[in-house]
């Protein structure tokens, strides 16, 4: 039997709108959404620029902030029963589990570090009201968290200046697992690193989420990245998620034309044979494409597809596709 | 054979700090290559952050000085060319392209007026009609036309458009080298193949020599004719893009392929 899920996202609508001039614009970010993530498990989010993967994964961790707002849907967090979204419920409630239960690691370290803060100040500022005890205590389990990501007690009375990238998102992702989250959202947390110290840090987050037996949701374009790390996949197009299912078996056979595109073009080196780009530009999220929005990038694309939106369903054991041409698998 | 662009024993050395206790970095330190003139090729410069592959990419466009050692365009000492017509000449012949379009374009200035200036000044177009013959020419060669960039401006792109429009702009003086900056890493994955495969086409249909630098090994891997792998300022491989990214001999060189993520490997299983 499978556990229930940890974070349950059902039909989840975030829309940006503005209003200016009496002129009223509305851009949909994310629409439609749904999808699970289970306890203990790597979900990765799939897509490229202006797909709405980030808006998604603010969404879902409540940090909706005029022009965005959520419209419908919900996304259900097992230890936050009762609400549909953590924007949802009352403040008290959703800074309680803040860090405790839920944290974020953002992809510019820098910008999570105050620079003007040695890092044991961070820590302190970050974690010091999630965890009782002293001191002394609180002080030696960073120390000890530290040693996870392999680095020393020395760190602590350095400026985030002091330290290489990788080292400072070393530090962001010690301060994100330090409370043991039951669930952690990373977005992009690897793409300003060097090749060399990405590899290192995956690896770090991989034993980590071992360790600590939280969930991840895991953000990035790269799909590199996913095929290494993630154990689900779901891959987004202009808001919506086209092809879900596990990372092997959606490397190994992509379903939908979008996911089987972007498998494809990826060069690998040992391997000449030449790789085609998309035509046509990325879709105008003001203005998105009527029915399914890739239709006209599409190279397989049927009448149909023009005016209708395809459901995401599932073709076979844990996968989803939404695409009128693939069926029953 | 004649070279397009020969260096030799290249070095940049900055000096950072005080008057007292300078401390020397040297950027890039004795890199040697030499790229024909005859043979257009795709010569890429593979590093990490800090390895002084954007301080190579800066002398060779003549941005900053070398600090020591050759650096000759057509036989002709870059460092040695002064005045202006001589500079508009040596810019006509190399040009650059950035790794972020949105960055390399005025924001508040339309794609045309853009186009049609670097048209009349290093296209040799000089009446309207032959500026914009120019210009929908060359920005047909990129996959696009002149309507679509007529008065847009540079946000109204996407980033594989507007790198498009990058190339058109640095095609536009007729070229013989390109010097590209991490031209696809900004670029999104489904448009990234064709911008790389337009490289190629540049340099077998237009004959032009291209620099290409880049941290991902794969797309190295896919369109480069040689390769030259650098770590902290120094060349550690060099050689036919084939041999060395298939099998790398510099243990700097193993450990960056090693860190490739293969889009095949199975994922850990926990």
């Amino acid at each position: 039997m499978t556990p229930p899920p940890i974070l349950q996202v059902k039909d989840l609508r975030a829309y940006f709108r503005t209003k200016a001039f009496g002129v009223e614009r509305e851009v949909k970010a994310v629409d439609g959404v749904s999808f699970d993530v289970r306890r203990n498990e790597i979900y990765g989010l799939a897509g490229e620029s202006s797909s709405g993967k980030t808006t998604l994964v603010k969404t879902i961790a409540g940090l909706v902030k005029p022009p965005l707002e959520i419209v419908s849907g919900a996304a259900r967090f097992d230890f936050l029963p009762g609400h549909d979204t953590i924007h949802a419920a009352p403040p008290k409630e959703a800074a309680a589990i803040r860090w405790r239960k839920l944290s974020y690691i953002m992809q510019g370290s820098m910008n999570v570090l105050n620079p003007l803060r040695r890092v044991e100040d961070s820590f302190s500022d970050f974690a010091r009201r999630h965890i009782e005890g002293s001191g002394a205590s609180f002080r030696a389990a960073v120390v000890d968290h530290l040693a996870r990501v392999r680095l020393d007690r020395a760190v602590l009375r350095n400026f985030p200046h002091e330290l290489s990238g990788g080292m400072r998102q070393r530090v962001t992702i010690a301060l994100a697992t330090l409370c043991k989250p039951d669930f952690v959202i990373a977005d992009e947390p690897t793409t300003a690193l060097d090749v060399v110290v990405q590899k290192e840090v995956l690896g770090m987050i991989r034993s980590i989420q071992q360790e600590i037996g939280s969930s991840v949701l895991f953000v990035t374009h790269d799909m590199g990245v996913h095929a290494h790390l993630t154990d689900r996949l779901g891959v987004m197009y202009a808001g919506r998620i086209v092809e879900e299912g596990p990372t092997r078996q959606i490397f190994a056979r992509p379903l939908h034309p979008y996911a089987k595109h972007l498998i494809a073009s990826l060069p690998r080196i040992g391997d000449d044979a030449p790789r085609a780009g998309l035509d046509g530009s990325p879709p105008n999220m003001a203005d998105p494409p009527s029915g399914c929005r890739f239709h006209p990038r599409c190279p397989v694309a049927v009448e149909a597809c023009r005016s209708l939106a395809p459901p995401l369903i599932t073709v076979a054991p844990e996968r989803r596709v939404a695409c009128h041409l693939v069926e029953g698998v | 054979m004649a070279a397009l662009l020969e260096l030799t024993d290249l070095s940049k050395t900055y000096v950072l700090g005080g008057l007292f206790r300078p401390r020397r970095v040297e950027a890039v330190k004795a890199v040697s290559f030499r790229i024909e003139a005859e043979r257009p090729e795709i010569f890429t410069v593979i590093g990490e952050s800090g390895s002084g592959k954007s301080t190579l990419a800066r002398m060779i466009l003549g941005v900053i000085p070398p600090t020591s050692g050759h650096l000759a365009l057509e036989g002709e000492e870059i460092s040695g060319i002064k005045g202006r017509t001589d500079r508009l000449a040596f810019m006509a012949k190399v040009q650059p392209i950035f790794q972020n379009p949105f960055e390399a374009f005025n924001p508040l200035k339309t794609l045309d007026r853009y186009l049609f200036m670097t048209a009349r000044r290093f296209g040799g177009a000089e009446s309207t009609e032959a500026v914009e013959a120019l210009t929908d020419q060359t920005l047909r060669r990129v996959g696009l036309s002149l309507s679509e960039a007529r008065g847009r401006f540079p946000h109204e792109l996407s980033g594989g458009q507007l790198q498009r429009v990058a190339i058109a702009r640095a095609l536009l003086s007729r070229p013989k080298l390109i010097v590209a900056d991490e031209p696809v890493s900004m670029v999104d994955a489904s448009l990234r193949m064709s911008i790389v495969n337009l490289f190629q086409a540049l340099r077998d249909d237009l004959g032009i020599s291209i620099i290409y630098i880049t941290h991902d090994l794969a797309t190295a891997y896919y369109i480069s004719d040689r390769v030259t792998i650098m770590q902290r300022g120094q060349v550690v491989e060099q050689g036919d893009a084939r041999a060395v990214l298939a099998a790398p001999r510099h243990p700097y060189s193993r450990q960056l392929l090693d860190a490739v993520l293969l889009p095949d490997a199975p994922p850990q299983t926990p």
